[in-house]
């Protein structure tokens, strides 16, 4: 089955619970006074971070999202890595995701580069068998030759960053999900990390990029969309 | 909705390398650049059992020979049971990295919190079966149960993470609440103290469903009757508790990213 994704009116409410309001005394007290005394702190304060967006994504597209701070990029990521689901409206999405928006995330500065590759691979959803089989070339590619025998926190953070990368840009997927065109290590590394994340885009079928590099945009994109306020302002 | 938190559950239980992996990785971390390592849990724990045991045994006037296995038991289990409950609360907002990055079921930041109190149990066995062996206790065949008890322990304490899970990311009091409700539970539960040594029973023993959790470990371990009454009431625990903590996560699964 070929990968896609259809949204169609996604709206995300994030509820903003103040410390009063997440406290049990409160509600405990609102059930107990008929809500008289919550009504004096004020109702519960909602934040609207997408406001019906619908798009289409077949195989091929390339969909780059700008858009001022807090425009809705970041969260409508997040709504396609599923993280969030959609407060309002229908998603679908068809196809395995990578997503490479926190590439960092869930790595052990106490244990070593290579038990750090072992445990990115399982976040990723990767099966044991499968990172042995990517294990070495993901040490060559970051490197880090005898250093990933060491505790990553004896590591610059140049090269934790290139390690995090090398993790990253190791997977297959379907629809590949990145927040700003990662960029890591020095100038040399640079270089080979930008071939190997424009391979890695190249061969993935579905692209969604948010970036504020209309020069990026431009180069990756077939598509992009400029999101005010939750909402989709441009496209094109 | 009900698909996707049958799903959940499913997916994460298939998920096995990833929370035994993290739950392990948990426990490493603790104990990392330590030279004994996570063999500090099974030390602690003999350390306490041993001066609490001859402390407590002419205290209460007991023969060591029964009060040391006794306490032994009863300090493991409790370690585990008051574990699974306090870290319960907290199984979610602890993962709130993972979860806001990456989607995988919500069960499975329950696995590896189950998992890495099951691990430390293990260690912590150690200490008893040693004391078995030295005070020569014979649990016979209800050893055959001891598997089972464990298993419903488990049981119940994945519900319960479930439970407290979803409410305590929603209300941050929820911590505190369990934690000191624990540490009342401690002195009411029969964990150092014998049911047996005491002449008028009191209500509050058999509501405590502790009680039963501590009767069936100690079936299981140290031999003699089996307590059907205490069997019965755990097993209902985990049946009732898994209808009310599954109809929470069918309920409340997609809000929980957002409570974070």
């Amino acid at each position: 089955m070929s990968a896609f994704i259809k949204a169609e009116n996604v709206i995300v409410d994030f509820p903003i619970y103040s410390t009063p309001h997440r406290s049990l005394k409160k509600s405990l007290l609102k059930i107990a006074t008929g809500g008289r005394i919550s009504s004096d702190a004020g109702g519960a304060v909602v934040v609207r971070a997408l406001d019906g967006i619908s798009f289409d994504l077949q195989e091929g597209d390339r969909l780059g999202l700008t858009g001022h701070n807090g425009s809705g990029k970041s969260t409508l990521l997040r709504v396609l890595a599923g993280v969030y689901e959609p407060t309002g409206g229908r998603l679908s999405v068809q196809g395995h995701i990578a997503s490479l928006l926190d590439i960092s995330i869930g790595m052990d500065p106490e244990a070593s580069g290579l038990e750090n590759i072992f445990l990115r691979g399982l976040l990723l959803g990767l099966s044991k068998a499968e990172i042995q089989k990517k294990t070495k070339e993901i040490i060559d590619f970051s490197g880090l030759g005898d250093f990933i025998d060491l505790p990553i926190r004896t590591y610059s953070s140049g090269m934790s960053m290139r390690l995090a990368f090398s993790i990253a840009t190791s997977v297959e997927a379907d629809i590949l999900l990145m927040d700003e065109w990662l960029s890591v290590g020095d100038a040399d590394f640079v270089k080979k990390a930008e071939d190997r994340l424009k391979a890695l885009v190249n061969k993935t079928p579905i692209l969604v990029m948010a970036s504020h590099s209309p020069e990026i945009l431009k180069e990756v994109c077939s598509r992009v969309m400029r999101l005010e306020k939750g909402k989709i302002c441009l496209e094109g | 909705m009900v698909e996707k938190a049958t799903d959940d559950i499913r997916s994460s239980l298939l998920a096995y390398p990833l929370w035994m992996t993290l739950g392990w990785q948990d426990i490493k971390q603790r104990y990392r650049r330590s030279s004994l390592g996570p063999l500090w849990i099974t030390l602690s724990l003999a350390i306490t059992v041993l001066t609490m045991g001859f402390l407590y045994a002419k205290l209460f006037h007991q023969d060591i020979h029964t009060y040391l296995p006794f306490l032994s038991v009863g300090m493991v289990f409790w370690a585990l049971i008051s574990s699974l409950i306090t870290e319960s609360t907290t199984v979610f907002i602890g993962a709130e990295g993972t979860i806001k990055q990456i989607p995988m079921p919500f069960s499975i930041h329950v696995l590896r919190m189950i998992w890495k109190n099951f691990i430390i149990f293990l260690h912590n066995m150690v200490v008893v079966v040693g004391v078995m062996f030295f005070f020569g206790v014979n649990p016979g065949f209800n050893l055959l149960l001891f598997p089972l008890a464990v298993l419903l322990i488990m049981l119940n304490g994945f519900w319960v993470a479930i439970l407290l899970g979803i409410i305590g990311t929603r209300y941050r009091d929820i911590a505190q609440v369990v934690s000191s409700i624990i540490q009342i539970l401690f002195f009411i539960t029969p964990v150092m103290w014998s049911p047996a040594s005491i002449q008028n029973k009191l209500w509050i023993m058999e509501w405590n469903p502790l009680f039963h959790l501590m009767t069936i470990a100690r079936n299981s371990l140290l031999g003699g009757s089996v307590s059907l009454v205490s069997w019965g009431v755990v097993a209902a625990m985990a049946a009732l508790g898994w209808g009310i903590a599954f109809r929470m996560l069918v309920r409340y699964r997609s809000r929980i990213a957002y409570w974070l």
